[in-house]
């Protein structure tokens, strides 16, 4: 079955070549959504395998988003990772007290960005 | 008067007077008492020119200046520029004082002025204030330049903190950009697929700098543990086996036997002994000595630490030339623009020995080799 991947980043740019990039090399499907607010609408709608989220986005940030998603039963049990070229452990340290996943830094290879979404679905279905 | 001679270590001991006196019979004299009251003549001048020329090549602790001399330059032209030149004290010895002359004199901030006829006490007395007072002078540079470097290496964290994540976006696009067209164009064109390794390398480096940047901005907390300086310096220099091919270098240990603990962060300490083990091994492509020494100092005045250990690592390389050996610890000063040297390396280094109480030394010769020390004290 294709899983379902969405990706949440102001950076359409960026997210364009996640998207061909991961889509390329895997069976994933990608849904992107540019701000946080419609992110946590997509979750909930479309119930994602596994969130991409970044930290620094205008309107609600990703921590933010990642609080909600968490404390919402929809998708509490959606893993997220968080994407983020915020490089500070203090962010580091609230996301992964918030639950998500894992925390990767931009910028970041395709196939290690696959290994670890790859690594994270494994564990959490 | 003959000619005394002094040997070598008589010389690194005694304070080194240069002379300058046109009047051979005076300049006999100060030389006399120079030698009573244990100080070593390194050389006599009797003109002002002669006076720069001597004070360059010879270095001499101090100069003791007539003001009227013969040839053009007078002894205060002389004293202006081997004050701003070479940073050597300078004594006024001389027969005038009127007004006009001590104004004169007043501009090339002399460290004491002597009207002749002298006596050995009162000579004595003035150059050892005036040597003293120099070598406070030259701690007082130090520390503030040590404390402007460390200002600017703090606003450069607090800027680079701020940036970081609006240069690692754009570069996220561009590294996702060239693998978009590694994927799509690289197996049309061999060329094409060089050029987008190219822009992914330079993606890294890039990446790379941000993150070294960021590590000025962090505040450091030591955790420290007791550790072995050899095991560590062991330790470190295996991982260069997997790295940097040290085929034509030769390297040499020479650990203090005693066991001797340090407290220390241990990551950081290790980056400090990679970061200098790599410059050394950098500065000798085509083979050498690698030194690594560790032992005991005693306190000097610039540490309040009962005992001190320095770790040494030499290298015979080509060595730095002065000029760039005064800018070695600014961050992004590098001679390695050519192998992609990001200049932060001592500069970090520099920070990361401080944060422990210690300090980082870098000695060179040019064309003879380069020495790193890397002083911290005992727990």
């Amino acid at each position: 079955m294709m899983e379902k991947i969405l990706i949440v980043d102001d950076e359409e740019d960026f997210c364009y070549f996640v998207k061909k990039n991961l889509e390329a090399i895997s069976n994933y499907k990608i849904i992107i959504a540019t701000r946080g607010r419609k992110g946590i609408q997509i979750a909930r709608k479309e119930k994602p395998d596994l969130i991409l989220l970044d930290i620094m986005m205008p309107g609600i940030g990703g921590l933010e988003v990642l609080k909600k998603l968490k404390g919402n039963e929809k998708t509490q049990n959606i893993p997220i990772i968080m994407l983020t070229a915020k490089d500070e452990d203090k962010s580091r340290i609230k996301a992964l007290g918030s639950f998500c996943d894992d925390y990767i830094i931009k910028p970041v290879e395709n196939l290690v960005l696959k290994g670890k979404i790859h690594k994270v679905l494994s564990i959490t279905k | 008067m003959a000619e005394v001679k002094y040997s070598i270590e008589e010389k690194m001991k005694k304070k080194q007077i240069l002379v300058v006196e046109d009047e051979r019979i005076a300049a006999e004299d100060i030389k006399m008492s120079l030698h009573r009251l244990g100080y070593a003549v390194s050389g006599a001048a009797i003109s002002g020119k002669e006076a720069v020329k001597k004070a360059e090549d010879l270095q001499p602790d101090l100069v003791l200046m007539d003001i009227v001399l013969v040839g053009e330059m007078d002894g205060i032209e002389a004293s202006a520029l081997i004050r701003s030149r070479f940073d050597i004290p300078i004594v006024y010895l001389t027969a005038y004082a009127d007004k006009k002359m001590l104004e004169r004199a007043k501009v090339t901030e002399p460290f004491g002025y002597i009207l002749k006829p002298f006596d050995d006490k009162e000579l004595c007395s003035i150059l050892e204030i005036a040597l003293y007072k120099h070598k406070m002078e030259r701690k007082l540079k130090k520390t503030q330049q040590e404390l402007i470097q460390s200002e600017k290496l703090a606003a450069l964290g607090r800027f680079s903190s701020g940036i970081a994540h609006e240069i690692k976006n754009p570069l996220g696009i561009i590294l996702g950009g060239s693998e978009f067209l590694e994927m799509k164009l690289s197996r049309v064109d061999p060329e094409i697929k060089t050029a987008i390794k190219k822009i992914k390398e330079s993606t890294f480096r890039a990446d790379r700098i941000v993150k070294d940047l960021l590590k000025f901005s962090r505040p450091s907390i030591l955790k420290t543990e007791r550790i072995d300086p050899n095991g560590l310096i062991r330790e470190t220099l295996s991982l260069f086996k997997y790295r940097t091919p040290l085929i034509e270098i030769k390297i040499k240990t020479h650990f203090a036997k005693e066991k001797m603990f340090l407290e220390i962060d241990k990551s950081q300490m290790q980056q400090v002994f990679f970061n200098l083990l790599l410059n050394a091994i950098e500065s000798m492509p085509n083979g050498g000595l690698l030194m690594i020494k560790t032992y005991k100092m005693a306190p000097s005045e610039f540490s309040f630490a009962k005992k001190l250990c320095v770790i040494e690592i030499a290298d015979t390389g080509e060595g730095i030339s002065k000029k760039n050996l005064q800018k070695i610890f600014e961050p992004f000063f590098t001679t390695k623009r050519e192998i992609k040297g990001t200049g932060l390396g001592l500069s970090m280094s520099k920070m990361l020995v401080n944060n422990h109480n210690g300090d980082l030394v870098i000695e060179s010769k040019p064309g003879k080799g380069t020495t790193a020390k890397i002083i911290l004290p005992f727990c």
